[in-house]
């Protein structure tokens, strides 16, 4: 069953086709890397994904339903995480532990199940003590790390990360590969860490000229 | 002993907004001075806080300063006294005096009362007071990145610095920080726009969740029933 299907997505800027066609589907539990240089338009693709940027052609599937108008897209943004590539733009709470609140309070859940997922994020990274840290304290890594697990909570089907490994030392980002490996979910990560990307050793898309191949 | 610290601060809010008021609207000294003994117990009880109040009161009131004196040279009234070609208004003078007394009691109320939480719990009393959600939010995020743009203004100094730029009364100066304000708001409006886009990416519908909540305690009843007697007692007295 697929997660996510795009189809001919195509998004223009001024006479430039930043995306030209673009198709590919997530499937359950499927995980794969799309590639590209600076300025492909890996994270044009991704925020035109989550509604965030108008496309000029092409339609978008969440579990087989097309994806339409604004609540379409709120249920997309619930259903796949999107892990943003700066995670000062992410982390917008004062401490850690609201942080990761934020999505499951949107989500109109119990107090316990907040707590419950919050406790369950800390643990995947090995990040308790960070729970009462203020935003503004924490090292780039960190608020890496922060950023994932405030996706986390929200327990989403898919994940999309976007250049997850920016500003992660060794440790963390083996124990990011590892997560990556290990979890259930569906994931895309967009990068262009060659390192990130024999490690996971993952199908690869590369995004060109707004064309989307996949690499051999 | 008590300390404001321990305060509910939904209960520092509302009686803060009482005595603000009832000392703005004071008609003269004495009614203003009998304010003085409830401001004097708030900076005892703000604890460790008072040298630094008092500097924050002493910069105040040196702005305050331009204002009695303005008001000394323009306030019209029929009490005044002539130095040589000036004539100073004597009302002009206790108006302005007054209005002195009454923003330095306001100011070291405000400053006691709320140095003693965290500027995070004042939005989040606020928020529990019924103010409106945007005010709040806007006040809560302009807390939450001042951080964030004073880190990226640095930044961009340091990287003048770093090729040669040395600040100094010339065009070219107020042109290098002309321009790295205006980067800084292009980037403050990109930046808020992206946070938008990541509060809508974890079912942000509008309204802002709290995690953490409010609860009254006894010594928030104890001070809110003082904290009125007082103030009642006075309002009885004075009119």
């Amino acid at each position: 069953m697929e997660v996510l299907r795009v189809e001919e997505l195509t998004v223009r800027r001024g006479k430039r086709k930043v995306l030209d066609g673009v198709t590919f589907s997530l499937r359950v539990g499927e995980k794969f890397i799309i590639a590209g240089d600076n300025g492909a338009g890996k994270t044009t693709l991704i925020e035109t994904v989550m509604g965030f940027i108008p496309a000029e052609g092409g339609r978008i599937y969440l579990k087989g339903r097309e994806v339409r108008n604004e609540e379409d897209f709120y249920a997309l943004r619930t259903t796949v995480g999107y892990v943003f590539q700066n995670p000062d733009d992410q982390l917008f709470s004062l401490t850690v532990e609201e942080e990761l609140a934020f999505a499951p309070l949107n989500l109109k859940l119990s107090r316990e199940e907040v707590e419950r997922r919050i406790d369950r994020a800390l643990k995947a990274f090995s990040i308790e003590h960070l729970r009462e840290k203020t935003i503004h304290s924490l090292s780039g890594g960190e608020k890496r790390i922060v950023s994932i697990a405030c996706v986390l909570t929200m327990e989403p089907e898919a994940l999309i990360l976007d250049e997850p490994t920016t500003g992660l030392d060794r440790k963390r980002f083996k124990r990011l590969v590892e997560f990556l490996k290990e979890t259930d979910k569906s994931v895309i990560v967009v990068t262009h860490d060659v390192e990130l990307i024999k490690s996971l050793g993952w199908k690869v898309y590369r995004l060109e000229n707004g064309k989307l191949f996949l690499l051999p | 002993m008590f300390s404001l610290a321990v305060i509910d601060p939904r209960v520092k809010v509302v009686v803060l907004f009482l005595f603000s008021w009832g000392i703005a609207l004071s008609p003269d000294f004495s009614t203003a001075l009998s304010y003085l003994p409830f401001v004097c117990l708030s900076l005892v009880a703000a604890k460790g806080r008072i040298l630094k109040l008092l500097k924050l009161l002493f910069v105040a009131n040196t702005f305050l300063l331009f204002l009695v004196v303005t008001m000394v040279f323009t306030y019209e009234s029929p009490r005044t006294v002539k130095v040589g070609a000036l004539s100073l208004s004597v009302d002009g003078l206790v108006y302005g005096l007054l209005l002195l007394l009454k923003s330095s009691l306001i100011l070291l109320l405000t400053a006691s009362f709320l140095s003693t939480s965290s500027a995070f719990t004042v939005f989040h009393a606020l928020h529990h007071l019924r103010l409106p959600a945007n005010l709040c939010q806007i006040l809560f995020f302009t807390y939450r990145y001042v951080h964030t743009v004073k880190e990226e203004y640095e930044t961009m100094v340091k990287a003048a610095k770093c090729r040669g730029f040395r600040p100094e009364n010339s065009v070219r100066t107020y042109r290098t920080f002309a321009n790295i304000v205006a980067n800084l708001l292009v980037k403050s409006y990109k930046r808020a726009d992206r946070v938008y886009k990541a509060m809508l990416c974890r079912g942000f519908r509008g309204t802002f969740p709290v995690y953490h909540h409010f609860s009254l305690k006894r010594e928030d009843i104890i001070f809110v029933v003082s904290s009125l007697f007082y103030f009642t007692a006075v309002v009885l007295w004075k009119f």
